[in-house]
């Protein structure tokens, strides 16, 4: 036998190529996925502005649904890029086409605000960016979906009067109020959550004797409190913002009739604490609360707690909430996440988030269950107890006066 | 009608307590100090701060007036006494300010807002015929009051006082005269600031404190001082009783114009009497 020769280039070739290929190989090297470009999330949270309290806790959610996964999916690392929308539409667009078109987001959460969400959803039709509502959304951009204009925005939840509607119904059938006086904070969302509660209410015979429209941006609200017809079996509002500052002067200024708010989201958790016991037996309408009974909530909540010592928020819950569904998403891909493809997953899939199962319809709307909660001591401290859950109904009309 | 009165009135003194120290300040100082607002939400935060960590009340109130006068002579010392008659880069840097401090308080304190109680002694309603009243509106009417009265008397009856209104009409000639003008003026910036920080705090129970407070009182403070007119104590406080009963008035019995009405007013007061209802010319 001949001996083989091998000369020193093809020492050399060998040698190279082994440490071009190794690293992929090895239990040591780098896994091959990781290859593939990261997923991006986008999220227009308000840091900022009248609604500025609530970016952040959303923030901290989507942070907590990434953590369970590890900052990866489908074998792709995640990226959260997450833009102040100074609850305003203007800036709010900007921050969104910053994320479209600079960063190449896959999905867009967010904002809050109605305007703004809605002004980001005209905008979003160039790039096409899928995009799902932390919260639940006006009736325009409802109808926007249910005639097929927007095929790339979802929302969480039926649009907003439908919330107010369950409160109407649960008022009348289950509280026995005949009466009710609605304080609306002065645009489209006030409108339709109070709108929403006349509907519920009248349906079945109550009758909202007034309705005041607050602007925007008021402090003290005395003037209206002491406007409010003294008849009436219960008082509505919707201040988003400052519903704190509304509840200490209306019981400051010795009101006894029975509050009802179609939005218990308005007010963070962390000031319901500091109304101390006067605000006991408050109910109010919403799809989230800590004491919402089910396996995924009890391990949300406990999670939460464990990892960061405190309860979670209703905001905390919106952005774990939205992560989740487009985890989900991802996961029914198996990875791809152009957008016709995440925009296809996502009306096919089912997610289980601590609120109950979400499944989103044709339109795109959300079928969260709406809660009616009652604020109570648990633990030494408030917290809103589910007491009953009505399916959501779609409010497509609503009325912006009380009845004559 | 009685009730929208009192209402009125109590929320008129919020706003003459800020009302009040920024308009000296702009008379004797000739500064527009946008950041007031700022020291009025400082004020609020560092109160609030106090009270909910189981501190006294009044204790509360008088270290919130300490910190936002420390707070004022800081940024009179380090900026704004370099700025005399440069009324842009006052406006520019009082306006960075606000910001500065909005988000020192969002990095401290966190995104939240804090509502204030009242004294326990005063934390109830009183009986006004078939209606009640917070008696805690009662007590920022008395303390709006007294303050009134305590700063006319000043500005009015001392030495002190004259100095300030001679500075006013004549600056120039005041110093020539050998008064240490430059000293009032400091201590006018501070009292104001001391001012706006006891009422940031007093008017917690009612607007609580967050993020951006000082910009939305701000605009009614500056409101006010037009419609009453620069440097003048009881101009302050007549502004101050107009906005307020026009506010609060107008949202209870005119609701659909209640967003622009003050606005309204000062328009109409500009177009009469710009130099407002108890300003002086020049």
């Amino acid at each position: 036998m001949g001996e083989i020769r091998i000369s020193w280039r093809v020492w050399l070739s060998i040698l190279g190529i082994i440490v071009l290929v190794l690293p992929s190989c090895g239990p040591g090297g780098a896994p091959a996925t990781q290859q593939l470009p990261p997923i991006k999330i986008g999220h227009i949270g308000e840091y900022t502005g009248f609604v500025g309290i609530y970016g952040a806790p959303q923030k901290a959610g989507i942070e907590y649904a990434l953590d369970e996964v590890g900052w990866q999916i489908a074998g792709r690392k995640i990226e959260l890029i997450s833009e102040d929308g100074a609850s305003d539409p203007a800036t709010a667009v900007e921050k969104a086409r910053k994320l479209a078109e600079v960063d190449k987001v896959d999905i867009i959460i967010g904002p809050l605000l109605g305007g703004s969400y809605e002004a980001v959803t005209a905008y979003l039709q160039g790039p096409g960016t899928p995009m799902l509502s932390l919260m639940m959304m006006g009736v325009g951009l409802g109808e926007k979906l249910k005639d097929g204009t927007y095929k790339n925005v979802f929302m969480s939840s039926a649009p907003i009067p439908a919330i107010g509607y369950a409160l109407g119904r649960y008022a009348y059938e289950k509280a026995g109020y005949r009466t009710a006086s609605l304080l609306d904070a002065d645009y489209p969302a006030g409108w339709e959550f109070n709108g929403g509660f006349q509907v519920g209410f009248e349906e079945l015979g109550g009758k909202v004797v007034q309705r005041q429209k607050i602007p925007m941006g008021t402090i003290d609200f005395a003037p209206y409190i002491s406007s409010i017809d003294k008849t009436v079996d219960t008082v509505v509002y919707f201040l988003p913002g400052n519903a704190l500052l509304f509840h200490k002067q209306y019981y400051a200024a010795g009101m006894k009739i029975p509050l009802m708010e179609p939005d218990r989201d308005s007010m963070l958790d962390s000031e319901l604490q500091q109304l101390g016991d006067n605000v006991l037996g408050l109910v109010g309408s919403g799809v989230w609360s800590t004491l919402v009974d089910s396996p995924e909530n009890k391990a949300f909540v406990d999670g939460w707690v464990t990892k960061n010592g405190n309860l979670p928020e209703i905001h905390n819950d919106a952005g774990y909430a939205a992560a989740k569904v487009f985890l989900k998403a991802v996961e029914y891909t198996k990875g791809d996440t152009s957008h016709q493809a995440i925009i296809n997953a996502m009306h096919n899939i089912e997610v289980k988030i601590p609120r109950g199962k979400q499944k989103f319809d044709a339109m795109g709307i959300g079928n969260s269950d709406i809660y009616i909660f009652e604020v109570v001591k648990v633990e030494g401290r408030n917290d809103w107890k589910p007491i009953a859950t009505y399916p959501q109904k779609i409010i497509w009309q609503y009325p912006m006066e009380a009845s004559k | 009608m009685a009730l929208d009165l009192l209402n009125a009135i109590s929320y008129a003194m919020i706003l003459f307590l800020v009302a009040a120290g920024l308009s000296l300040i702009l008379g004797v100082m000739g500064i527009l100090n946008l950041a007031h607002g700022a020291i009025f939400m400082i004020g609020a935060y560092v109160g609030l701060t106090l009270a909910t960590s189981g501190n006294n009340w009044l204790l509360s109130l008088f270290v919130a007036g300490i910190c936002a006068g420390i707070v004022g002579l800081a940024f009179e010392r380090a900026f704004l006494s370099r700025l005399h008659k440069k009324l842009n880069e006052q406006v520019l840097l009082t306006l960075g300010l606000v910001y500065v401090v909005d988000n020192l308080v969002r990095w401290i304190v966190g995104p939240i807002r804090m509502i204030g109680n009242p004294p326990s002694m005063i934390s109830g309603a009183v009986n006004i015929g078939d209606l009640l009243f917070p008696s805690y509106r009662f007590l920022l009417i008395f303390v709006g009051v007294i303050t009134f009265l305590s700063l006319w008397l000043f500005e009015a009856k001392t030495r002190t006082g004259a100095i300030i209104r001679a500075g006013m009409e004549d600056k120039e000639m005041t110093i020539g005269l050998g008064l240490n003008y430059g000293l009032i003026s400091t201590s006018v910036f501070v009292l104001g600031a001391t001012l706006a920080g006891f009422s940031g705090f007093l008017a917690t129970p009612i607007v609580g404190a967050y993020l951006g407070m000082g910009l939305d009182i701000l605009l009614l403070a500056l409101i006010v001082v037009v419609v009453g007119g620069v440097g003048s104590v009881k101009g302050a406080f007549l502004g101050a009783i107009v906005i307020g009963l026009i506010d609060s008035l107008g949202k209870s019995y005119f609701p659909d114009l209640a967003l622009f009405m003050i606005y309204l007013v000062m328009i109409i007061i500009l177009m009469i009497r710009p130099q407002g209802i108890l300003g002086t010319q020049g």
